[in-house]
């Protein structure tokens, strides 16, 4: 897919990084950090698509990325797919060449989000496996 | 229809120098002299052929002849250099590269607020926002050539999204009724 204002790669790579970074040296935590808790979990009894995210973005930052990938596989999946971008925006500032990137690993993103999503759900209903 | 053969270029078979300078030329520079510049002794293994090539300069590699005034970029029989043709490419413009390049913003934005409001699907203040913006920008993503399938994509994630926080609110709101809140 061709970008056409592919300056904000960088600058959406910068903000992700600079906010891991100040969670990171603050040693803040995110769990309680953050305002809300999973309605659906409370309510129902069953994951959502972001239900681990939390936790899979500190084991990232505490660089466990198997416990990570448990938690979460898309907070790893983004991170390369971040790397990835801006892969291809140096390249086409060293080319001198539009910023051209392939839309499937953001198609593969949105499969690993609903696959983990049913995974964890079906471990959870049918074999009464906590997963996270 | 290509007058172009081994021995002449077309376009009549003489140049005049005044012909190529607008009439304003100097006749010196050619060394044939005359006035007139025959083309038909330039024999240089070119395979360009246009019915209408008006070829002004001729530096033919060994000979290192060139004609001031006329230089436009020919390399007569140097085949590994580029042709660099002032009056342009009629073999190149031939419509295929000519369409005008669309970006897919409304695709990729409708897929990346897709995305953000499936992950954030619990919370309902962020995830009815940013699905309802996605189901926008996807319709009107779907409707254009790049991105088509990025926006389809969007729409998916935003209707998965909206269909769930509809029923997070509606539960909340049965239970602020069965608890006489609402």
């Amino acid at each position: 897919m061709y970008i056409r204002y592919k300056h904000i790669v960088p600058i959406i790579f910068v903000i992700v990084c600079a906010s891991l970074v100040v969670i990171k040296l603050g040693n803040t935590n995110l769990a309680k950090a953050l305002p809300y808790d999973c309605y659906i979990y409370r309510k129902y009894g069953i994951y959502c698509a972001g239900c681990g995210g939390t936790r899979a973005v500190m084991e990232f930052l505490n660089g466990n990325i198997f416990a990570s990938i448990k938690y979460h596989p898309a907070v790893v999946y983004s991170a390369g797919l971040m790397i990835y971008m801006m892969f291809e925006y140096i390249r086409s500032i060293v080319k001198k060449t539009e910023l051209v990137i392939s839309p499937v690993p953001f198609y593969l993103l949105i499969g690993v989000i609903i696959l983990q999503w049913i995974f964890k759900d079906y471990m959870l209903i049918f074999c009464g496996r906590k997963i996270i | 229809m290509s007058n172009y053969n081994e021995n002449n270029y077309g376009g009549g078979g003489f140049y005049t120098p005044n012909d190529l300078q607008g009439g304003s030329g100097n006749n010196n520079a050619y060394p044939s002299g005359g006035g007139q510049y025959q083309l038909n002794q330039y024999n240089q293994g070119n395979s360009y052929s246009n019915g209408n090539y008006n070829n002004n300069s001729y530096n033919q590699g060994a000979s290192q002849q060139s004609y001031n005034g006329y230089n436009n970029g020919y390399n007569g029989g140097n085949m590994n250099q580029p042709y660099n043709n002032p009056y342009g490419n009629p073999y190149g413009n031939n419509g295929y590269n000519n369409y005008p390049k669309e970006s897919a913003g409304f695709g990729i934005a409708s897929m990346v607020l897709g995305i953000i409001s499936i992950v954030l699907m619990c919370w309902p203040y962020v995830s009815i926002p940013t699905s309802i913006i996605g189901l926008i920008l996807g319709a009107v993503g779907c409707n254009k050539v790049a991105g088509k399938g990025m926006a389809v994509a969007g729409v998916v994630c935003s209707l998965i999204t909206l269909g769930i926080a509809i029923i997070i609110v509606a539960t909340g709101v049965s239970i602020l009724n069965n608890l006489g809140i609402m």
